[in-house]
């Protein structure tokens, strides 16, 4: 004798079947886009730490009186809360404090020459390069400073801000040098 | 009997209803199937891009920061055989001349392309190798050095020999053949070239009584039974060679060949080349030069557009009469503000990494331009993508070569007192 519940299934619970399935394809949608996202801004971030040590090591071979970090003739501390962007202000939109930005010509400021990677490049894949500058250390007191401390943040545009990478690094004074 | 009314089957309009709804379900899934594939294929290729370009940049720029280490700036970097070059401490502190041990170099334009990749040769000392010179170097055949070796000396490895006793002077030999591993106390390495004083066969050096001498006293009679040391001087060419299926070299840029970074490191395994693979899938290398111009500017040389680095006042000198620079030249004097190769200081390097398939959607042949390459024309097919960073190399800053030195007067002769 047969029962009710053998003669396949309502209209409804397929419709509902269906309506799940969907749910789930669309989900699966979504989350292939969002691995898709990730690796761009993977990508992004690679590219932005190349251009962040590019940077720095073309900074180790600026001379120490370079007008691209600054003349410091007296100890200061400055930048020094600020230097490595604890508060990620350069994740924010707005334009944020640096000692240098290569946006306003500080690459080849007080007629230096450039000699990595070029402005034009940077700027078409929307990166932006900036450097801080503290002149912090005197641990013989003479008022003259030790070294510089330098941080140098790159940022690209992501969602409604940015993303940051930073480097930290330093230069030692050769007249202080011991 | 009567049949239940439900148990008479589907009628025709109910299967192809049926039929229709389940083929759209199929379509939808064969759809989302395919797409997923589509976007896993080129994600693991955008993957495969970054690795590469990751593992490529990092090799190079860790290596490059070390090139000059240990040894004279001269020989840091090698573009070709220098018909001068200043080596402080060599008898009389003759000048020399360094021969290059890349035959297929001969001018300095050899290591630079703008129809291709570029190729780059630098040298350091590396840090964890070190043994003493077990006796006297009798002749310039050979030399006996303690033991054991753990991996071999192979034939082609170039050494330098410093003695902290004397004249404190340092060569550079090339070792001659193979030498195996072995648990011995000595080993004797028997050196290729003559007598001469040409880098790196200064065979002729280890005549000099110094590399006889004994050990400072209180020194472990074992470890330290000779006042010479010898380290190992590792020489890198890196330069991108394209293979096919059957592992011969493709010269030809535009097949789809696959291209890989190579490392050659001059060394000779029963005759033949050791050659290591460092990643596959790079295209392109291109280096451009750091150079100072003055005390306070430096120049880029290598990054104008289809302009190859030659010799001269827009390119590099070899041969200099102010002659090249060495440790005893004072940082911004005039020998360390020249164009000589031993004067680089910083190599800003860019590489081109492509998938590691073809993609038949992508139409895409160009390889983008990088330092003083123009855009080239490759293989159709794959995704591209260029790194680009510099690494300083401030080694070749250095005014000493690192000498393994002990006061034996309390330090008033200004060397080490007791390992520093």
């Amino acid at each position: 004798m047969r029962t009710r519940q053998t003669r396949g299934f309502t209209l409804l619970e397929t419709v509902l079947a269906m309506a799940i399935l969907l749910i789930g394809a669309t989900g699966m949608v979504g989350l292939h886009m969002q691995g898709l996202r990730m690796e761009g801004d993977a990508r992004r971030i690679t590219r932005a730490t190349a251009i962040a040590q590019d940077l720095m090591d073309q900074i180790s071979t600026w001379p120490w009186a370079d007008p691209r970090l600054g003349t410091a003739t007296a100890v200061e501390t400055t930048m020094l809360d600020t230097l490595g962007d604890p508060t990620f202000a350069f994740e924010h939109s707005t334009t944020p404090t640096a000692s240098f930005s290569d946006a306003g010509g500080a690459l080849t400021q007080g007629s230096t020459t450039w000699n990595g990677i070029p402005l034009s490049d940077t700027q078409a894949q929307g990166y932006e390069r900036y450097w801080n500058v503290a002149y912090a250390d005197d641990s013989n007191a003479n008022g003259v400073p030790d070294a510089a401390r330098i941080a140098v943040i790159v940022r690209y545009p992501a969602g409604v801000g940015y993303r940051r990478v930073v480097l930290l690094g330093s230069k030692l004074n050769p007249a202080e040098a011991r | 009997m009567t049949r239940p009314k439900n148990a008479g089957g589907f009628s025709l309009v109910e299967l192809l209803i049926a039929v229709a709804v389940s083929l759209l379900v199929i379509a939808g899934a064969v759809a989302l199937l395919t797409s997923q594939q589509r976007i896993f294929q080129v994600s693991s290729a955008d993957r495969a891009l970054q690795e590469t370009g990751r593992i490529a940049l990092e090799e190079l720029t860790s290596n490059l920061r070390m090139a000059g280490y240990g040894i004279d700036p001269s020989y840091a970097f090698d573009f070709g055989p220098q018909p001068t070059t200043r080596q402080d401490r060599a008898p009389a502190n003759a000048d020399l001349s360094a021969a290059s041990t890349f035959p297929s170099c001969t001018a300095i334009d050899c290591r630079d392309s703008i129809a291709g990749s570029d190729e780059i040769v630098f040298r350091y000392r590396n840090p964890s190798f070190v043994r003493s010179l077990a006796e006297a170097p009798t002749g310039g055949t050979s030399i006996t050095i303690a033991g054991p070796l753990r991996t071999p000396l192979f034939q082609g490895q170039i050494l330098q020999v410093m003695c902290f006793a004397g004249d404190m002077i340092w060569a550079y030999v090339t070792v001659g053949v193979t030498a195996p591993i072995t648990d011995s106390d000595t080993v004797e390495i028997t050196l290729a070239g003559g007598n001469g004083d040409v880098f790196p066969f200064q065979n002729g050096y280890l005549a000099n009584v110094c590399f006889g001498a004994v050990a400072p006293r209180n020194a472990n009679p074992v470890t330290f039974a000779n006042a010479a040391k010898v380290y190992k001087v590792d020489q890198f060419r890196y330069f991108v060679e394209r293979y096919d299926e059957a592992g011969a070299v493709v010269t030809d840029i535009a097949t789809a060949a696959r291209p890989y970074l190579m490392l050659d490191q001059g060394l000779l395994n029963g005759g033949a080349p050791v050659l290591n693979v460092v990643a596959p899938n790079v295209e392109d290398l291109q280096f451009a030069y750091v150079f100072p111009n003055s005390a306070a500017a430096n120049q880029l040389i290598g990054a104008t557009a289809n302009t190859p680095i030659g010799a001269g006042d827009s390119g590099i000198y070899l041969d200099l009469p102010g002659g090249p620079p060495s440790f005893s030249d004072e940082a911004g004097s005039a020998p360390r503000l020249t164009q000589h190769p031993g004067n680089i200081r910083a190599v800003a390097a860019s590489i081109v990494v492509r998938s590691p398939a073809q993609d038949p959607t992508v139409f895409d042949s160009a390889i983008p331009a990088a330092a003083n390459r123009p855009t080239l024309t490759g293989p159709i097919g794959f995704r591209r993508q260029a790194f680009q960073t510099t690494a300083a190399t401030r080694n070749l800053d250095a005014r000493g070569p690192y000498f393994p030195t002990y006061s034996t007067t309390a330090g008033a002769d200004h060397l080490n007192v007791s390992g520093g």
